[in-house]
């Protein structure tokens, strides 16, 4: 008797797995999401290059001046390869010969291009996060020094993984730059000296911060030197070393008259155009007369930039902020100069506070890492996927049943089967379909994280430090959609096919299913509030309600939930589930054979009293 | 034990409508039974029960000697009067799926559904799609899905219905196939002259109840006299004349049935003349007229009433 449940769910399973429908729906999954998650990006790369003038207001345009000072740099590859060459070595400034820039030259110039964002990006990290690196006793430094010549001294592919205690040591921003492996091995060559030297971690990545930052400091001036210099020769050395764009997205032209700037802006030929007030700063003497020099005495206004564009840009806001981040830093530092503040206090004065996130975890004080975030709301794309898969099985289910109904086929299986075998048959081969597109997803996504390297090492960066993969294959999030994926779809499958089988359209059906979609809506409202406060009233309550309880809880496992809450509720969910077949298995046996108007309510009520099985039904009502 | 098939006084209510009332007859084995009745007279809740998708309310029904029809389910054939295949499936494997749910197991099932469709002119469809046949093509393939496990007892509802004439000699060859072979087929019919052909025993069913039993020979036995009349000319005449009861009347051929004590010689010598007599012929009451007869003026009422089979 088992056997025809199962080939009746083997042949479910089959004519549905078999349609190229099923598998294109499966892989359009993953594409979807790829397509989410890389298109945005690839969008914003794909952008022409937002061309802008700026007219400069200020007293002899030193605003222009120190705004193309902090946002252009030379090209430092091209400084790199002209030190190679002896001959010009003279014209170059004398850093390039530095231990830093010794280092990068001997990369090859892809690697290069590739890993000089990521350092100068390094070197111009905010000096403050060095503060947070803590002191280690001489005990623990000594064994961190001693690892970390380890790995200097080991293979590339082990670097990482064996410094890993000591990166922990980092705040995270220190330890996101990602180098190529040789970049990360001439790195640590140059830094072995210091390395040895250091009494401390800090002073140790201290010395060799300060040591880049000043190098790349020293080029950007002496390029700025040569870019303004009223020799003409030294201008077009500037030139020549001159990065072709800013920022590679933006391009600064040359400003012509303001009326002229107006008429391009409005003919689309450039994208905006930033005016810059007289006094950008707003500092000036309360009177004529009291025209000291004390600060106390000026009086402080912000004058206004103007912002020109045309309706069509308005929504893009890139260049708008990138340039009022700028400006604000240029005339931010014109303002601690002429109030005369010491730079390292208003850097102090300006700085927020700052929290060191720990968290609890098993009485012990742990930090807090990036994945443990993406981690708590993890289980939210997990109810995602079992809502989805809960609800296309389920309604694969119905439309089935419908169909098998409307073409009388039913009538032919049940001279074979019972209609209990039948119905268990069908929920049953349709689980294997749902537990076949899960299989598939959780494969695409092991899948995608083993490929993401692929997609270049700064992608991999992101994704590694989400932790997916450890997300991924946690037994307590793998275990709870799997348990949950199955009671949730038995649950809903009973339901729908309770429907399918009192209905003879898929019309009717759409009818006796709102209730169902309305239920169903509930979890995915509740999901955010539930992802934010896992053990909450909201979320304990529903979780006690059974057509939630799959969603609810599997949304709960960043909490996690206690394990009495993760019982009660799947005894319950449980035993809802076999009510609800039993229910289903009397409105099949009766529904799945009657045509003509679906009946009503109260009289499918009416059969749910009359025993399930071979027992005999004594009144069935038709058409 | 010789009948394949008893029923003793077996009730099936569907809430205040009795569809079939205290009914009981006996098929024996190896025979074929023709189970006749009009719409909605409860022909298919009768083979329903018999194939235990209903269950009766009262009586027994015991199937190949079994009182449980669900044990012998395996043995039993049952094509349905509505005909459907999964469309995406293909031709063989519909047909052996049909069979593995009968217990046989997956090879010998593809093997016995490849040998049917050969057998039955459909090889090439071993491995079409069904909905790449015609409606013929499919009832064919039904049938076959119903015979593959080689059933003792096969029950077909209205296996005519819908057939071209090719495939009805088809369809009536293999039921005759199944007797052959000893075993024994049910089916259920409104057309009296297929009945006619291949039956050895007819039972009529009317609103739920029995209205005669028997052989062909018992039942025609006990109707009246016939006369068969093949005629050129106009016999609108014929349903006027006093002497005559009743007329089936073709057009060219009529059949006769006298008043009671009327002498067919008397009626011979009165429409000499009026038509050109090709043939007159005395003989058995045809099945058709049996059938009107008891079913009689109240079938029209029913039919009426109650649209679609129960």
């Amino acid at each position: 008797m088992v056997n025809k449940t199962y080939m009746v769910a083997r042949r479910e399973f089959l004519e549905n797995v078999r349609t190229k429908t099923f598998w294109i729906g499966i892989l359009m999954f993953p594409v979807i999401w790829a397509v989410v998650l890389t298109v945005p990006s690839l969008l914003s790369k794909a952008k022409s290059v937002r061309k802008y003038a700026i007219v400069d207001k200020s007293e002899s345009g030193w605003f222009t001046q120190d705004f193309e000072r902090l946002t252009r740099m030379p090209d430092i590859v091209k400084l790199l390869n002209a030190w190679d060459d002896e001959s010009r070595r003279d014209q170059l400034p004398s850093e390039l010969g530095g231990g830093f820039f010794q280092f990068l030259r001997a990369l090859p110039e892809e690697k290069l291009r590739e890993d000089l964002p990521q350092l100068q990006r390094f070197s111009e990290i905010d000096p403050k996060l060095l503060d947070r690196i803590p002191t280690l006793d001489e005990e623990k430094w000594s064994e961190a020094k001693a690892m970390f010549i380890a790995a200097f001294s080991g293979d590339n592919a082990e670097l990482n993984k064996d410094i890993k205690p000591v990166r922990n040591l980092l705040p995270g921003q220190l330890v996101d730059v990602r180098a190529s492996p040789e970049a990360t091995r001439g790195l640590m060559s140059w830094m072995r000296p210091s390395l040895e030297k250091a009494e401390d971690v800090r002073t140790f990545v201290i010395a060799n911060f300060e040591a880049m930052k000043r190098e790349f400091g020293a080029l950007r001036e002496w390029w700025w030197r040569l870019a303004t210099s009223k020799d003409e020769n030294e201008r077009k050395l500037a030139q020549e070393f001159k990065a072709s764009k800013e920022a590679g997205r933006f391009e600064r032209v040359e400003s012509t008259s303001e009326g002229d700037l107006r008429s391009r802006v409005d003919k689309g030929n450039l994208f905006a155009l930033f005016i810059v007030p007289e006094d950008p700063v707003g500092l000036r003497p309360k009177s004529e007369k009291t025209s000291t020099e004390s600060p106390e005495d000026k009086e402080r206004s912000s004058p206004k930039f103007t912002y020109v564009t045309t309706q069509e840009h308005l929504a893009d806001q890139e260049l708008r902020d990138w340039f009022q981040d700028k400006a604000t830093k240029v005339v931010r530092d014109r303002r601690i100069a002429k109030l005369r503040v010491n730079e390292s206090d208003a850097d102090w004065l300006g700085s927020e506070i700052r929290f060191d996130e720990k968290q609890m975890k098993g009485g012990e004080e742990a930090e807090v890492s990036k994945g443990d975030v993406v981690g708590q709301f993890a289980p939210v794309v997990f109810v995602y996927l079992l809502w989805i898969s809960v609800f296309t099985i389920a309604n694969l289910l119905l439309t089935n049943t419908i169909e098998e109904k409307s073409n009388r086929l039913i009538e032919v299986l049940l001279s074979s089967v019972s209609p209990l075998q039948l119905m268990m048959g069908k929920i049953l081969g349709l689980a294997g379909t749902g537990l076949t597109m899960v299989a598939s997803w959780a494969f695409f996504a092991i899948l995608g994280i083993k490929l993401a390297p692929l997609l270049g090492d700064n992608f991999a960066a992101t994704v590694g430090n989400w932790g997916l993969e450890q997300i991924i294959t946690n037994p307590r999030y793998l275990a709870s959609f799997l348990i949950y994926f199955v009671f949730g779809y038995l649950l809903y499958a009973a339901l729908l096919v309770g429907i399918g089988s009192v209905c003879n359209s898929l019309k009717e059906a759409q009818n006796l299913m709102q209730p169902v979609v309305l239920m169903l809506i509930v979890p995915l409202l509740a999901m955010i509030p539930i992802a934010q406060e896992p053990n909450g009233t909201l979320a304990k309550v529903m979780s006690y309600i059974p057509p939630f309880t799959p969603f609810v809880m599997m949304n709960r496992a960043g909490g996690p939930p206690s394990l009495v809450e993760y019982g009660l509720t799947t005894l319950l969910l449980i035993a809802t589930v076999g009510v609800a077949i039993l229910f289903a298995a009397k409105i099949f046996r009766i529904g799945v054979l009657m045509t003509g108007k679906p009946p009503k309510i109260r009289e499918i009520l009416s059969w749910l009293k009359a025993p399930v099985g071979s027992v005999y039904v004594r009144e069935e009502q038709n058409n | 034990m010789d009948h394949a098939l008893e029923l003793e006084s077996v009730t099936k209510r569907f809430g205040n409508y009795v569809a079939v009332d205290s009914l009981s007859f006996q098929v024996p084995k190896g025979t074929i039974f023709g189970f006749l009745g009009p719409n909605g007279s409860g022909k298919t809740t009768t083979m329903r029960m018999i194939m235990s998708i209903f269950y009766p309310d009262a009586g027994r029904i015991t199937v190949l000697g079994h009182p449980r029809s669900e044990e012998v389910k395996d043995r039993l054939g049952y094509l349905p009067e509505e005909k459907g295949l999964y469309k995406k499936m293909k031709t063989g494997e519909i047909i052996a799926y049909f069979g593995m749910l009968k217990g046989l197991d997956k090879g010998l099932a593809l093997e016995r559904a490849r040998q049917l469709l050969t057998k039955y002119g459909l090889g090439d469809w071993y491995d079409k799609k069904c909905e790449t046949m015609s409606k013929g093509m499919g009832q064919k393939v039904q049938l076959l899905g119903t015979l593959i496990h080689d059933p003792e007892l096969v029950i077909l509802d209205e296996p005519f219905s819908g057939l071209d004439p090719v495939n009805m000699e088809v369809m009536r060859d293999t039921i005759l196939d199944i007797k052959r072979q000893g075993k024994t087929v049910i089916f259920s019919t409104h057309v009296m002259a297929q009945a006619e052909e291949i039956c050895d025993r007819i039972f009529l069913i009317f609103k739920g109840q029995k209205k005669l039993e028997g052989s062909l020979s018992e039942i025609k036995a006990g109707g009246p006299r016939a006369i068969k009349l093949d005629y050129v000319g106009d016999g609108s005449f014929l349903k006027s004349m006093p002497i005559i009861d009743r007329v089936n009347d073709a057009g060219q051929s009529a059949e006769i049935y006298l008043r009671d004590g009327i002498d067919p010689q008397a009626f011979l010598q009165e429409i000499v003349g009026r038509v050109q007599i090709r043939r007159f012929d005395l003989r058995e009451p045809s099945l058709h007229e049996i059938y009107v007869r008891t079913v009689g003026p109240e079938a029209a009422i029913v039919e009426g009433t109650r649209g679609a089979a129960v």
